[in-house]
C-alpha cells in the first residue's frame, strides 16, 4: 500500500455510496408503490400506514445522508489532489534547485524563488483546506448533535 | 397481506446488505492513508458515513423498521387466517347442531310413519346434507374408496363409435344451461353403461366449439369389469387421478374431431362431472384440447376442483338435498375459476335427489335465472357455446380393457 492516497480511487468510493443512495431511494419508491396499492381501511391499517410511511421516510433520510457522506469524501479527494501536486511540485523544484546550485549558480536565485513560490502555494493550499475544513466541522457537529453524542 | 410483507422484508434484506458493505468503507485502508493529508476532511466524511449507517434514521434503522413491517404484516395474516379457522369452524358446530336436532325429528317421523329405517335415514339427510359430510369423514369414505379402487386395476378406457344422433335436445345447438343439462338427460337415458357424446357446434361465423357430454356411475360393482362406470372409476376419480375412463373420453374427441384450437365444453353428471374435471386439467396441461370450461351436475369436486388451471372455469352445480356431492366430505375450494350453485330441488329420497332430470334440470333453470355475478361471469365466458346455428352430436361407447 503506498503512503500517498489515490484521489482517483477516493472519488471511486464516494461514486459508489452515491449508488448506494440511489438504491435506497429506489427501495422507498417501490415500498411506497405497493403500499399504495392496498385498500385497506381500518384502525389497523393506519397503524400499519404510519409505520410504513416512517420505514420509507427513513429510507429517503438515509439515502439522504449518504449523499452528503458522498460528497464530503468528493471534497476530500479534491484537497488531498491539490496537496499531493504541490508536494510533488516542491521536490520536484528542490531537486531542481539542488542540481542547480552546483551546475549554474547564476540561476539559483530564479529556481529559489520559484521554490519559496511553491511552497507559498503549499501554505496557501493548507490554509484553504483549513478553511474548508472549519465548514466540514461545522457540518460534523450537526451531525454529531444528531446522532446524540453531544 | 402476505405478500408486501415479502416487499418488506426484501427491501429490509436489501438495506441492509448495502448498510454491511458500506460499513468497510469506515475502516477502509486506501481510506485512512488520505487522512494524513486532510485529516478533517477526511473526519468529516467518517461522521457523515456513520451517521448515514448507524444513525437515527439510517440504512440500519430504514433496514430493521422494514424488517419489523415484514413480521408484523405475516404475523397478521397468519392471525387472520387463523381466526377464519376457528369463526368457520364454531359457525359449522352452531349451524350444523341448530341443523341436525330438526334433521333427527324429521327422520324419527318418517320411521314412525313408515316404519323404514331407509327411508327415515334418507328423509334425516335430505334435511341436512352436511350431516353426511360428517358421517363421510368419520367414516373415512374418500379414502376406502381409493384404496379400494387401488386393489382393482384401472385397465385402460377404449371408445367406441356409436353413431350420431340427431333426435331432441342431440339435434339441437344449445341456447342456455338447462339446454346442457337436457342433452346430458338423453345421454343418461341411454340403457348401455358408459355412454358419452361429442358434439361439434358450429357458429354463424365459421368458428367451431365441441361439447362432451359425460354421464355418471352405472355399476356399482367394485369388481374388475369392463364396466367403465364401475367404482373403480370414482375411487380414482374422486382423489384425481387419472382414470380409464378418462382416456376414453380424450379418444372419442380426437375420434369425433375436436381441433386443440377448438374451445372445449365438458358436461358431466355425478362420476361424469369428477372424470370432466380431471379429464380439463389433463388436456390443457398437455395441450390436446383447449378445455375453457366444465358444468357438473352432483359430482364431488372438493379434493379435485382446485387442481384445474386457472384458464378452466367451472360451473359445479349442487343439489342442497343430494348426498353424492358430500362424498368427498370437503367442501368445494374457494377460488375465482370455481363457481359452485346450490339449490334445492328433488323428492327428497336419495336418488331422487341426485337425478339430472328430477333435481339437476330444474337446479339449472334456477342458476340460468340467477344474477349472482359469478354464475353471471361464466355464463357470458361460455357465451360461445350457446350461439351455434349447427351442430353434429356423435355417440361413443366407453369401456375399460385389461
Amino acid at each position: 500500500m503506498s503512503l500517498l492516497p489515490d484521489p482517483a480511487e477516493l472519488t471511486a468510493v464516494a461514486d459508489r455510496i452515491a449508488g448506494h443512495a440511489a438504491a435506497a431511494r429506489e427501495r422507498a419508491i417501490r415500498l411506497e408503490h405497493a403500499v399504495a396499492a392496498t385498500e385497506w381501511r381500518g384502525f389497523a391499517a393506519g397503524a400499519f400506514f404510519a409505520e410504513a410511511q416512517m420505514a420509507t421516510s427513513a429510507l429517503r433520510s438515509a439515502a439522504a445522508r449518504l449523499d452528503t457522506a458522498a460528497d464530503a469524501l468528493r471534497r476530500h479527494a479534491e484537497r488531498v489532489g491539490a496537496l499531493i501536486a504541490h508536494v510533488v511540485r516542491l521536490g520536484q523544484d528542490g531537486l531542481e534547485l539542488l542540481g542547480d546550485t552546483f551546475r549554474h549558480p547564476d540561476e539559483v536565485l530564479p529556481d529559489a524563488a520559484r521554490l519559496a513560490g511553491d511552497a507559498v502555494d503549499l501554505v496557501g493550499d493548507g490554509a484553504s483546506a483549513v478553511r474548508g475544513a472549519v465548514g466540514d466541522v461545522v457540518g460534523v457537529v450537526g451531525v454529531v448533535r444528531d446522532l446524540g453524542l453531544w | 397481506m402476505t405478500a408486501l410483507a415479502g416487499r418488506f422484508g426484501d427491501v429490509a434484506r436489501e438495506t441492509l446488505g448495502s448498510a454491511t458493505g458500506l460499513s468497510g468503507y469506515l475502516l477502509d485502508p486506501g481510506l485512512l492513508v488520505s487522512s494524513w493529508l486532510d485529516p478533517i476532511g477526511y473526519a468529516a466524511f467518517e461522521t457523515e458515513l456513520l451517521a448515514a449507517l448507524g444513525g437515527w434514521r439510517g440504512l440500519c434503522w430504514a433496514g430493521l423498521a422494514c424488517g419489523g413491517l415484514d413480521g408484523e404484516l405475516r404475523f397478521a395474516a397468519t392471525t387472520y387466517a387463523e381466526v377464519d379457522r376457528l369463526e368457520t369452524a364454531a359457525h359449522d358446530v352452531v349451524l350444523g347442531s341448530l341443523l341436525a336436532f330438526p334433521a333427527a325429528v324429521e327422520g324419527g317421523l318418517v320411521l314412525a310413519r313408515t316404519g323404514d329405517p331407509v327411508r327415515a335415514a334418507e328423509a334425516v339427510l335430505a334435511a341436512d346434507p352436511e350431516l353426511a359430510d360428517l358421517v363421510i369423514t368419520a367414516l373415512g369414505v374418500p379414502s376406502t374408496l381409493q384404496a379400494l379402487a387401488h386393489e382393482v386395476g384401472d385397465g385402460h378406457g377404449v371408445a367406441v363409435d356409436t353413431g350420431t344422433d340427431d333426435v331432441g335436445a342431440a339435434g339441437r345447438p344449445p341456447r342456455q344451461l338447462t339446454d346442457l343439462l337436457a342433452d346430458l338427460a338423453q345421454r343418461n337415458a341411454d340403457d348401455r353403461h358408459g355412454m358419452i357424446d361429442v358434439r361439434i357446434l358450429t357458429l354463424p361465423d365459421g368458428t367451431r366449439r365441441a361439447i362432451v357430454d359425460i354421464t355418471g356411475t352405472r355399476s356399482w360393482t367394485p369388481l374388475p369389469t369392463a364396466d367403465v362406470t364401475s367404482l373403480t372409476t370414482d375411487g380414482r376419480a374422486l382423489v384425481g387421478e387419472q382414470t380409464a375412463y378418462e382416456q376414453g373420453v380424450l379418444a372419442a374427441m380426437h375420434r369425433a374431431g375436436v381441433r386443440p384450437a377448438d374451445d372445449v365444453l365438458l358436461v358431466g353428471h355425478s362420476e361424469g362431472g369428477l372424470v370432466a374435471v380431471n379429464a380439463a386439467r389433463d388436456a390443457v396441461a398437455n395441450g390436446t384440447f383447449n378445455v375453457t370450461h366444465v358444468v357438473t351436475a352432483g359430482a364431488p369436486l372438493g379434493l379435485i376442483a382446485g387442481s384445474l388451471p386457472s384458464s378452466v372455469q367451472l360451473l359445479a352445480l349442487e343439489n342442497e338435498r343430494d348426498v353424492v356431492p358430500h362424498l368427498d366430505g370437503k367442501e368445494n375450494p374457494d377460488r375465482v375459476n370455481v363457481t359452485t350453485a346450490t339449490t334445492e330441488h328433488g323428492d327428497g329420497t336419495v336418488t331422487g335427489d341426485h337425478t339430472i332430470t328430477g333435481a339437476y334440470l330444474p337446479i339449472a333453470a334456477d342458476v340460468q335465472a340467477s344474477s349472482n355475478r359469478s354464475i353471471r361471469d361464466f355464463l357470458t365466458g361460455a357465451d360461445g357455446f350457446f350461439r351455434a346455428s349447427s351442430v353434429e352430436t356423435r355417440t361413443f361407447q366407453i369401456s375399460r380393457r385389461y
